[in-house]
């Protein structure tokens, strides 16, 4: 019981200092080098964060039709970090699959009476039921560890479409997460997301 | 309450039973012979809705992005759409101001992605008006209005609208950086049914035209600000919380019709000429003229609402 007191009283402790690295964190990816971004601008689906090593954190967002997107990491405040981030850009698809079961039932006549054999005992009969399941499956779109972990990656879609960035914080070993005002262990993380209009063909560009 | 009424009906399962039963030829007698020679075969179809994930976060694209998709639509700039700056004085109330705040961000976007530097200046006005009220000043500072003076001096369109997409993000950065999430969803919302009032305002039906297609795709935007607001705590809000959840059965409607293609083109990405990788697959959302004509009358009705709320 003190056992799990303690445990309350840890955790409401660090509920304040983890809102309150959040807060510190918030606009990391305004400090997200833009040098040579030019043409991009700064999408409102970027996110900031406070992460620990080890974290994972995914993000939805909806990229329009021919619209050039931008993604990219980064942690002004953790150097070490840069170019270690792995993402991965992944669709939720569905897929309808027809699954199969056969049970055995009852035999029935048209009165709906039980057909039974010579001894009296009710006669047993396959039924296969059919279930059409739409399924949602997870398809990578882009793997940066595919790519020599490169930490940004720009591409455009034919369609209007739903996507997740799912954000992988490595652990560090050379040098020790800082502790920001609030004392814990968390690094400062920018997804930033930048867009711009695709190239449309003829006289209208 | 709010967000229970919502995944009431944003996790709705759909579910249609069709039983096809099969095989009961007459087997009066008890021979074996007369046994039915086809099994019974019941078939079941089940179609899910997607459901949320407390570790994910979900984002909104803002007006700007949609209107810089249109931007090449040769849709003529409709000015009577748009919400009258006057309105701006009549707002008394942090709901109706953080609404309209959405509203006028929206149109701002519009004009200038259409490069109407006149109504550009005033609706600027309006927001920064709106902005103080807000306390969100500090988002929409002088710099920011010198800039735009400064694009309106030399008619730089582009400018312009990169501007209008700062004062929306430095306003939703602020108010994130505060913790406001009740004045955030309310601008989130406020903007995105102007910007869906605009759209269903540019041109008539036309079917797979861009425009309305851009209206079908409203829906994915939808059901990523339904989530988004779900943390708004404010008794006003439900009504339009209402409207949004019908306006989400109207986007819906055409699902069960389509539930056989879903994700039938298989996804694939591609590279194209310039070197960039394309994400191709998948199917599109549709949109027929009914829905189109529900939407329209819903929007209107709850925009109307929304730019007459005192």
């Amino acid at each position: 019981m003190k056992r799990i007191n303690f445990l309350t009283i840890i955790l409401l402790m660090a509920m304040p200092l983890f809102y309150q690295s959040q807060i510190e964190c918030y606009n990391t990816v305004s400090f997200c080098d833009t040098e040579s971004r030019e043409g991009f601008t700064r999408n409102m689906q970027s996110l900031s964060g406070a992460f620990t090593p080890g974290d994972t954190s995914i993000v939805q967002i909806i990229v329009y039709k021919n619209m050039e997107y931008r993604v990219s990491l980064c942690s002004p405040s953790h150097p070490d970090l840069e170019g270690k981030f792995q993402f991965k850009i992944i669709e939720d698809i569905k897929k309808g699959v027809w699954k199969e079961n056969t049970i055995e039932v009852d035999s029935i006549d048209l009165d709906d009476e039980p057909v039974t054999d010579m001894n009296g005992n009710t006669l047993k009969i396959s039924k296969t039921q059919r279930k059409r399941v739409f399924e949602t499956k997870q398809e990578v779109r882009y793997d940066n560890s595919e790519h020599e972990m490169s930490q940004e990656f720009i591409f455009t879609s034919n369609k209007t479409r739903k996507l997740k960035i799912k954000v992988y914080v490595p652990s560090t070993e050379t040098e020790e997460m800082s502790s920001g005002l609030s004392g814990i262990t968390f690094a400062c993380v920018g997804l930033l997301l930048e867009h711009q209009p695709g190239i449309v063909t003829g006289f209208t560009r | 309450m709010l967000l229970d009424k919502f995944k009431m009906k944003f996790f709705f399962t759909n579910l249609l039973t069709l039983t096809i039963a099969l095989g009961l030829s007459s087997c009066s007698s008890s021979s074996d012979e007369n046994l039915p020679q086809n099994p019974l075969q019941e078939v079941t179809e089940e179609f899910a809705e997607e459901t949320t994930n407390d570790n994910v976060f979900y984002q909104v694209p803002t007006p700007n992005e949609l209107f810089a998709v249109l931007k090449n639509s040769n849709a003529p700039l409709n000015k009577e759409i748009l919400n009258d700056v006057s309105n701006s004085e009549k707002y008394f109330t942090k709901f109706s101001k953080a609404l309209n705040f959405g509203v006028y961000c929206a149109d701002l976007a519009y004009v200038t992605s259409q490069g109407s530097f006149e109504d550009a200046a005033s609706l600027f006005g309006a927001i920064k008006t709106l902005a103080n009220d807000l306390e969100i000043k500090n988002a929409i500072d002088q710099i920011l209005f010198d800039r735009l003076k400064k694009s309106l001096e030399n008619s730089n369109a582009d400018s312009l609208f990169l501007i209008s997409n700062e004062t929306y993000y430095n306003a939703f950065s602020y108010l994130q950086q505060n913790d406001r999430k009740d004045i955030l969803g309310l601008i989130a919302v406020g903007g995105w049914i102007e910007g869906l009032n605009i759209i269903l305002n540019l041109e008539p039906y036309i079917e797979n035209s861009e425009i309305c297609q851009q209206i079908a795709d409203q829906k994915l935007i939808l059901d990523n600000l339904l989530i988004f607001i779900s943390n708004v705590e404010n008794d006003k809000f439900v009504d339009i919380v209402s409207d949004l959840i019908i306006i989400e059965e109207i986007f819906n409607q055409n699902l069960e019709s389509s539930k056989d293609d879903v994700n039938d083109l298989e996804l694939s990405n591609k590279t194209n000429e310039d070197g960039l990788v394309v994400f191709g697959g998948g199917n599109s959302a549709t949109l027929s003229n009914s829905q189109f004509d529900q939407l329209k009358s819903i929007v209107t009705d709850l925009r109307t609402s929304i730019t007459e709320e005192n």
